[in-house]
């Protein structure tokens, strides 16, 4: 098993703004993370991890595939 | 905003401690081998002594102001630490940890090389008396620790 360059892409920021009124200090309090982490997200700097996923599909209210695409290669 | 309003908790932290760490790792260095030499001076025992009490004194102190300072600023409520502070600071940690084994190598083959070929070789770092043994492990231990929090920071600004 062999991997090469991968990437996550999100819509959170997208979705945030469109969908809802919450400030990234909002989002980042209602799931339990730091606002430095939201903002690291909507980058596409960081990769959550599942939980921290699920967490933000709950409260954004969207199902985590529309919030994460894998738009990496793996071989 | 500026760059320090938008650093979380944990990264201010690991800023701090960096540059407290860098001063007195700096002091001790200038103190115990003037001219950023690599070998120590000759101190007499009471004279190490001494130094290193005050080291240890001041390591001590300086780690337990940062700690509950940051403690006391810990907001009610809210996140000040989640699951991106502790992957960076364990990565962080991980270099740190690999320095120490690294360096930790070195020093025990520069020993190797001062004892088993003192007659017929010199290297340019010795490694003989306890002055110099306490001198290299405990610059190992500082360079650690700070690369522990250098790569941190980077880390914190790159992701």
């Amino acid at each position: 098993m062999g991997g090469k360059k991968s990437h996550i892409a999100n819509q959170v920021k997208r979705i945030r703004l469109a969908r809802t009124d919450l400030t990234q200090a909002e989002l980042a309090r209602r799931i339990g993370a730091t606002r430095q982490t939201i903002i690291a997200i909507e980058a596409e700097k960081y990769s959550p991890s599942l939980e921290l996923a699920f967490r933000l599909s709950r409260v954004l209210g969207e199902p985590i595939e529309e919030l994460f695409q894998f738009s990496g290669e793996w071989v | 905003m500026s760059i320090i309003a938008d650093m979380s908790e944990p990264e201010r932290q690991s800023w701090v401690t960096l540059i407290a760490d860098g001063f007195v790792f700096v002091w001790f260095w200038k103190t115990m081998a003037p001219g950023w030499s690599l070998i120590p001076d000759n101190f007499t025992p009471s004279e190490t002594g001494e130094l290193f009490f005050k080291l240890v004194i001041i390591t001590i102190f300086y780690h337990v102001v940062i700690s509950l300072a940051f403690e006391f600023r810990r907001r009610k409520g809210g996140v000040d630490k989640d699951e991106r502070d502790l992957e960076i600071q364990s990565f962080g940690t991980r270099v740190g940890y690999m320095t120490l084994e690294l360096g930790l190598g070195v020093i025990i083959v520069t020993a190797l090389l001062s004892y088993v070929f003192s007659e017929s070789y010199s290297p340019p770092i010795t490694l003989t008396t306890p002055v110099q043994f306490i001198f290299a492990l405990t610059f190992l231990s500082y360079v650690a620790d700070l690369l522990r929090h250098g790569v941190a920071v980077i880390r914190y600004r790159a992701a």
